[in-house]
């Protein structure tokens, strides 16, 4: 299984400038992670997930904290798990004097790449505590082990 | 060439001051990023969220003193199951704390904190001296 997020470069020392375009190369080296500092703490719109495997099924729990259950919508496409809602800030409604905000609000998405030996059908989600879970269980054919025959 | 590597330097010590600063913006400390908050004002109260996640209240111990409010406790590791394989792994875990300094003076005892769905909401009435108030103006 393979995920879908950016994939990020360990941070380089300072290469020998040998292109012409140093610019996009010293840009490229820091893998679109620009300032680390901004991105942790201010450019959560992703949630957060984990993602475990054991024999008989594929589960994914997401951060999402504060929203309602009907507001998370989950679509399957071609063994692909997609995982979209809005956030919404009530408080933020109701209170005229805002200080201080870390917290992200507004439409988020993320696409978890699973494979096609799950059985989508089956799949059970629930959340429960600003944790989305969902369970898939494993179709039969992934588990047998496959012969490979060396010449 | 020569000149081109003295502007990448350049740009280097930038970036690497602008990204300071910014993981110094909020002014709150212990592990600055987690959890995420917010801090409203609404005339009355101050009100602090905090997200949360699979966290439940036991789980989260707040304290208050001296105009510091303190929210820390334990991310709890994943339950592994037998045969369990960890895929992938972006969920924090283990111990945190983050303490936040109020812009004005707090009733102490009539804070109140819940938890719903993940986040922390903590109620903290201002003190009576610090509330604004309307001031009548007399008819002469």
């Amino acid at each position: 299984m393979k995920s879908l997020i950016p994939w990020q470069k360990g941070q380089k020392h300072a290469a020998p400038v040998r292109s012409d375009d140093w610019f996009g190369r010293w840009w490229e080296d820091r893998g679109g992670n620009f300032f680390p500092a901004l991105k942790n703490s201010y450019s959560n719109h992703l949630p957060s997930v984990d993602v475990t495997e054991d024999k008989k099924e594929v589960k994914v729990r997401a951060e999402i904290p504060g929203m309602d259950q009907k507001d998370i919508e989950l679509t399957w496409h071609d063994g692909i798990l997609k995982i979209q809602g809005e956030k919404k800030n009530e408080k933020e409604e109701k209170s005229k004097d805002r200080y201080y905000r870390e917290c992200s609000y507004g439409s988020f998405s993320r696409e978890i790449e699973i494979g096609r030996n799950v059985n989508w059908e089956k799949a059970i989600a629930k959340y429960k505590n600003g944790v989305l879970t969902v369970s898939m269980p494993k179709t039969g054919a992934s588990q047998k082990l496959i012969d490979v025959h060396i010449d | 060439m020569l000149w081109d590597i003295d502007i990448f330097s350049e740009m280097e010590r930038l970036r690497r001051e602008m990204n300071g600063l910014f993981s110094n913006y909020g002014q709150s400390s212990g592990s600055a990023t987690y959890p995420l908050m917010n801090v409203y004002d609404d005339k009355d109260n101050i009100i602090v969220t905090a997200e949360l996640p699979g966290l439940v209240k036991d789980q989260v111990e707040i304290t208050f003193s001296d105009g510091i409010l303190t929210v820390s406790g334990k991310q709890q590791p994943l339950a592994k199951t037998k045969n369990m394989s960890v895929v992938r792994k972006e969920r924090p875990e283990g111990n945190f704390e983050k303490t936040v300094r109020l812009p004005t003076q707090i009733k102490q005892d009539a804070i109140k904190a819940s938890f719903s769905n993940g986040i922390l909401t903590i109620n903290m009435p201002k003190a009576e001296e610090v509330k604004p108030k309307t001031i009548a103006i007399e008819a002469k």
